[in-house]
């Protein structure tokens, strides 16, 4: 699968966001995306499954070559997108089991002998995450606590294969052996399938869990520079304002917004 | 019981069938005590508190007719997962069973007509008797007494002391009448620590306007446990009012759901009362009016006795022009120290013209207490929806999937022979109006 964003630019109400995000994805790379707390990232992942929120103003999201902005959410996941979401929402009721085997019924369909092996798989992905099994009757993250919703984002992505994924910071709050399993489960993928994903993160530390192949730096809506893996130790080293004075950033745009306000 | 048919319920009217029937002093007097009340009370109105956003002003109660026919009971096979059955049509009852070996323990499953004939033994007819009584000093609007007055079919249910049973007792109402008054009755009699569970089903047919004034009594002995499952489906032209009372003992549990789904107007009243140290109860509610539908829901955590916790669930959906009214208060009285009681009162407003009204209330008459209600109303969370079509659902069945979601942490407590129906009227009523 191959996503290629070409100068994306979204709002939400009347406050622009992204302002031209331009970023080309691939099943079989690993990209990180870093940026400090407000830049863009989740708006970015959100603006991709074509959340009702964001209002898209200009550019094109191509997936294998054809637009998919005009496509509801639902019709996004089924071409083989997956969101682990920064704050995955609880859903009372609805059990983890009943939940995730729809889900698999529908990204599978027609594939019959796959939805035999559905149980089976899921008992052995929810060991290799190390999620006991009672949480199959559970309600889907009700009461989960923070760590236990990212581990199940990932169980998710496990049973649902896609080419390629999203992961807005699946990281934060974990402990390290929950980071270890997290980054496990995407290392599984793209040993096993066609599978590429997208890590958003503040942290080095999943980096090193998880190598990158391409590192990009957002700030202000705006993808501002891309590089290798070494670019994650040079920012740590150096932090945001590095990265500004790299670039020339100024902080025009805040001003632009308290003048628009007035 | 009599055969007669009685075209109104006037006093003379009410009278003379209390004076016609052939059953048990005590039954008799139940009667009476309730007739005296009701003769000192108006009819509810909107003036009323509980009343106010139900309107029973048009209905003329004094004018329906009732009846009591008694039928031969057939005792039938026992189905296989349940501990005893007992069907009726109408006021007649046509069948019952009873699990292997209930009957010798002293497992009582008796039609009201039997009871009338004296079937129960003198410790137990005490015991209903005395629930009764209290139901009827209880009672504090004219509906309900007028049940007492005129209760014309039910069943008695009565389960030794420390006697556990996994699987459930089943009473089906059912009823294809036109026109009718009718005043069903069950009595739920756990001695001390008997653990069961009962499903009672009130059913109608497609067509019939029937008003049904129901009493629910259950009696939960000290550490028994008592699980009552309602389950009330009757067709739109007809009308239903329920008064049920629970007393929860010593270290007792009470667990009470109600599934109310059908009627024109439902108008349903379930009060817990905690006399014991230690008790627990769960109310457990679900509804779903639909099309042109007003179901009037209240429930009541009464707490007397010390360290008792009582907790309430009550779940809608509103959809069509739909209107639900749900109150629920808890009272906490001066003696009633160490109580936990808490109430939930969900809401999902699923048309523009569907109208959810919620109205919690607490009265504490007492300190070291911890209590607290909330209610939510409104429509199906976006966030939800969102999350459901990342994973590849399709809107529609995102919301079909959350719509039952929203129902089953109430549902699915439910016995197992009720679980399909339940959902496939959620399901079907999901789909209106759309
Ligand atoms: N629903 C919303 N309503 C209003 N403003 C929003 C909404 N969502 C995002 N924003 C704003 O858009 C900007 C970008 O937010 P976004 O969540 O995309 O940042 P982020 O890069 O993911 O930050 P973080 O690292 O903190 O997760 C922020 O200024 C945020 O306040
Ligand atoms: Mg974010």
């Amino acid at each position: 699968m191959k996503i290629e964003i070409q100068d994306l630019q979204a709002r939400i109400g009347d406050i622009e966001i992204l302002k031209g995000v331009n970023l080309t994805l691939k099943s079989g790379e690993i990209h990180a995306l870093m940026g400090p707390n407000g830049s863009g990232k989740s708006t970015l992942s959100n603006v991709i499954f074509g959340n009702e929120t964001y209002e898209v103003t200009g550019g094109k999201i191509l997936v294998d070559g054809e637009d998919i902005l005009e496509m509801e959410t639902h019709e996004r996941a089924r071409l083989g997108l997956f969101l682990a979401f920064q704050y995955p929402v609880e859903i009372p009721g609805v059990t983890v089991g009943r939940f995730l085997k729809r889900a698999a019924e529908i990204r599978f369909e027609g594939q019959k002998d796959r939805m035999k092996s559905f149980v089976k798989q899921l008992r052995a992905n929810m060991d290799y995450m190390d999620i006991n099994q009672q949480f199959i009757n559970r309600y889907l993250n009700e009461g989960f606590s923070g760590g236990e919703k990212k581990r199940m984002e990932i169980l998710q992505m496990l049973m649902l294969e896609p080419q390629f994924a999203i992961l807005d910071e699946t990281d934060s709050g974990l402990d390290i052996d929950a980071l270890k399993i997290v980054a496990q489960g995407v290392n599984k993928l793209r040993t096993e399938t066609e599978f590429g994903a997208l890590v958003i993160t503040h942290y080095q530390r999943i980096l090193d869990h998880i190598k990158p192949d391409y590192v990009h730096i957002m700030y202000q809506g705006r993808i501002v520079t891309s590089g290798g893996g070494d670019l994650v130790s040079q920012l740590e080293e150096h932090g945001y304002d590095w990265v500004k004075k790299q670039h020339g950033i100024q902080e025009e745009e805040k001003n632009e917004h308290a003048a628009s306000r007035t | 019981m009599s055969t007669a048919t009685y075209n109104d319920s006037s006093l003379e009217t009410l009278e003379q069938y209390i004076s016609k029937q052939r059953e048990p002093v005590w039954l008799t007097d139940v009667r009476i005590a309730a007739l005296k009340k009701f003769q000192t009370l108006e009819w509810p109105s909107r003036q009323d508190e509980e009343f106010r956003r139900t309107d029973v002003s048009s209905y003329g109660f004094e004018s329906w007719a009732f009846e009591s026919v008694p039928g031969p009971v057939a005792e039938v096979e026992n189905p296989v997962g349940i501990s005893g059955t007992l069907t009726l049509d109408g006021t007649r009852t046509l069948r019952r069973s009873l699990a292997a070996g209930l009957a010798d323990k002293g497992v009582i499953l008796a039609s009201f007509e039997e009871v009338a004939a004296g079937a129960l033994p003198d410790t137990v007819a005490r015991q209903v008797a005395s629930t009764l009584m209290k139901s009827v000093d209880n009672a504090d609007n004219k509906l309900s007494l007028w049940h007492y007055v005129t209760m014309t079919h039910g069943a008695v249910l009565y389960v030794p002391e420390f006697l556990e049973l996994s699987d459930p007792f089943v009473i089906t109402f059912d009823d294809g009448a036109d026109k009718v008054l009718r005043s069903p009755q069950v009595v739920v009699t756990g001695d001390r620590g008997a653990r069961f569970s009962v499903l009672h089903r009130t059913r109608s047919g497609e067509e019939g306007e029937l008003l049904l004034n129901e009493g629910i009594d259950i009696d939960v002995g000290d550490s028994g446990k008592v699980e009552y499952f309602l389950m009330q489906t009757i067709n739109l032209d007809s009308t239903a009012i329920s008064n049920g009372l629970g007393t929860v003992g010593r270290d007792a549990t009470l667990h009470m759901y109600s599934a109310v789904f059908g009627g024109l107007l439902s108008k349903y009243r379930f009060d817990a009362e905690m006399i014991g140290e230690g008790g627990d109860a769960y109310l457990g509610g679900v509804y779903f009016p639909h099309e042109d539908q007003h179901i009037d829901l209240r429930t009541e955590q009464r707490h007397l006795g010390k360290k008792a916790h009582s907790l309430t669930l009550y779940k809608g959906a509103v959809i069509c022009e739909a209107h639900s009214v749900y109150q629920g208060l808890i009272r906490v009285d001066h003696d009633a120290l160490n109580t936990d009681a808490y109430l939930t009162n969900n809401n999902l407003l699923l048309g523009t013209e569907a109208q959810a009204d919620s109205i919690p209330t607490l009265q504490i008459n007492t300190d070291e207490v911890r209590c607290s209600h909330g209610s939510t109303t409104g429509k199906l969370d976006k966030r939800h929806i969102y999350y459901l079509e990342s994973r590849g659902y399709s809107p529609e069945e995102a919301r079909h999937l959350l719509i039952q979601g929203f129902f089953e942490e109430v549902l699915t407590h439910y016995p197992e022979i009720a679980q399909d129906e339940l959902h496939q009227i959620v399901e079907a009523r999901i789909c209106e109006c759309e």
